[in-house]
């Protein structure tokens, strides 16, 4: 019984230490890791948007379509918007969740660019979606309809990938679905940024 | 004196993967690029150091019954802190190596060195001791994914961030070197090679080499230990 209560004693001091100190780092690199992701982001705004100058990070504009939040990040230039950029994620990928990064030029209603954020294909076949041959499909490519956005097997205008298919298809449906959001909500989205451009000139004279 | 013969003892004698056949789940898994396997290594360096040091620590006052959850949690506890770590200040390499990173709790070279040594041996060296093995786990999976990318990929990498990368050649790798089959297969490979090496040296100085297979129990280091 004694060694028991021992045994029972010891275990728990050794968790609530563990538990504390963990605590303490998660506090620690709790800010370095946002800055990280924060980072990430903005360095692949930066391939697939036009120039900007704003603090694109905060401003967002959040609509719901389809049963899902979607963030379309506004980058502008010289208080002018330029781009909308937005998030798009698959799980239809080989290797489980693909997350895509597209941007649309807001003057000719245009796709600026797309990135990957983050995949997990096969390295050699899959992965090649990160090559700028398969990305640079999209750029170019209208904004006011999602249509094309498929592989042309699936009667879509997008080539796909020897070898990765189911890659190259969960990429085009990925944004197949911003697009979409982008459509259905791109009124309410320039509403929101003009709304949005008159606060900010009202605060800064 | 003993500290370094520990040390290199983990370098050659008992390198893990190649000698101590351990830790071959995340060897497989993460040996597709340099890159990434030298990554995993240091990793797996800092938690085995950390943990093998507060394992030897506190020797006396874990009770023997217990032993095993005190010995995870303190490995969880070390992998906790260096996923976070990395996952603040080496965001690329800690999305590369994804899940293998926490899964380094399950990985058995560390819970292995906690149990065949730190649990009996001093503080001094038992850090040589994670040491060694740490860097021998680097050494072993630099090997491996040096074979494996050259192959399937063409190219070595040892940072891309920094432009660290370099292109062998240009023609169709091998493709299947990079997939899981292929781990299978280069770490067949380069165990044989390893084990003809050490039978070469071996008769070189005149001692019969007894290859792994002839220990008996699957090569478990703790019987060595109390054999010597």
């Amino acid at each position: 019984m004694k060694e028991t209560v021992k045994l029972i004693i010891t275990l728990t001091l050794f968790c609530i230490i563990a538990g504390f100190l963990l605590a303490w780092v998660n506090v620690k690199t709790k800010k370095p890791i946002e800055l990280a992701q924060k980072n990430e982001m903005i360095e692949a705004f930066n391939k697939i948007l036009p120039s900007y100058d704003n603090d694109i990070i905060s401003d967002a504009v959040m609509v719901s379509y389809a049963g899902k939040e979607w963030k379309f990040f506004v980058g502008k230039k010289n208080g002018e918007i330029t781009g909308t950029a937005f998030i798009s994620e698959s799980l239809q990928g080989y290797g489980g969740k693909i997350t895509v990064a597209c941007g649309i030029s807001v003057k000719d209603k245009t796709i600026y660019g797309v990135d990957i954020l983050q995949a997990k294909e096969t390295p050699g076949l899959g992965a090649k979606i990160k090559e700028k041959k398969f990305l640079t499909q999209f750029t170019g490519k209208t904004a006011n309809e999602s249509a094309w956005a498929k592989i042309r097997k699936d009667q879509g205008e997008i080539d796909a990938i020897t070898g990765a298919t189911i890659s190259s298809r969960a990429v085009s449906e990925a944004i197949r679905a911003g697009l979409e959001a982008f459509i259905n909500c791109s009124d309410k989205i320039t509403t929101v940024i003009s709304t949005n451009l008159t606060n900010n000139h009202g605060e800064s004279p | 004196m003993k500290f370094w013969r520990q040390l290199l003892n983990g370098l050659w004698n008992e390198i893990p993967v190649f000698r101590v056949v351990l830790g071959l789940c995340p060897t497989i898994a993460v040996t597709t690029s340099v890159e990434n396997a030298i990554g995993m290594g240091l990793a797996a360096t800092f938690v085995l150091t950390c943990s093998n040091t507060v394992v030897s620590f506190l020797r006396n006052v874990i009770p023997d019954r217990v032993r095993i959850p005190c010995y995870i949690v303190i490995a969880a506890t070390f992998v906790t802190i260096t996923d976070l770590v990395m996952n603040a200040y080496a965001h690329e390499l800690h999305k590369a190596l994804g899940i293998f990173i926490p899964l380094i709790v399950v990985n058995c070279i560390i819970l292995g060195r906690a149990e065949a040594f730190a649990g009996k041996n001093s503080v001094w060296l038992s850090i040589a001791d994670g040491m060694g093995m740490g860097i021998g786990f680097t050494m072993a999976l630099i090997v491996i994914a040096t074979f494996r990318e050259i192959l399937g990929n063409g190219t070595v990498t040892l940072w891309s961030k920094a432009g660290l990368q370099w292109q062998i050649y240009q023609w169709n790798p091998a493709l299947l070197a990079i997939l899981a089959p292929g781990g299978f297969l280069s770490l067949g490979i380069l165990l044989g090679i390893m084990n003809l090496i050490q039978a070469k040296i071996a008769r070189g100085k005149g001692k019969t080499f007894k290859p792994p297979m002839m220990y008996g129990c699957r090569f478990c280091t703790t019987c060595i230990i109390k054999d010597k």
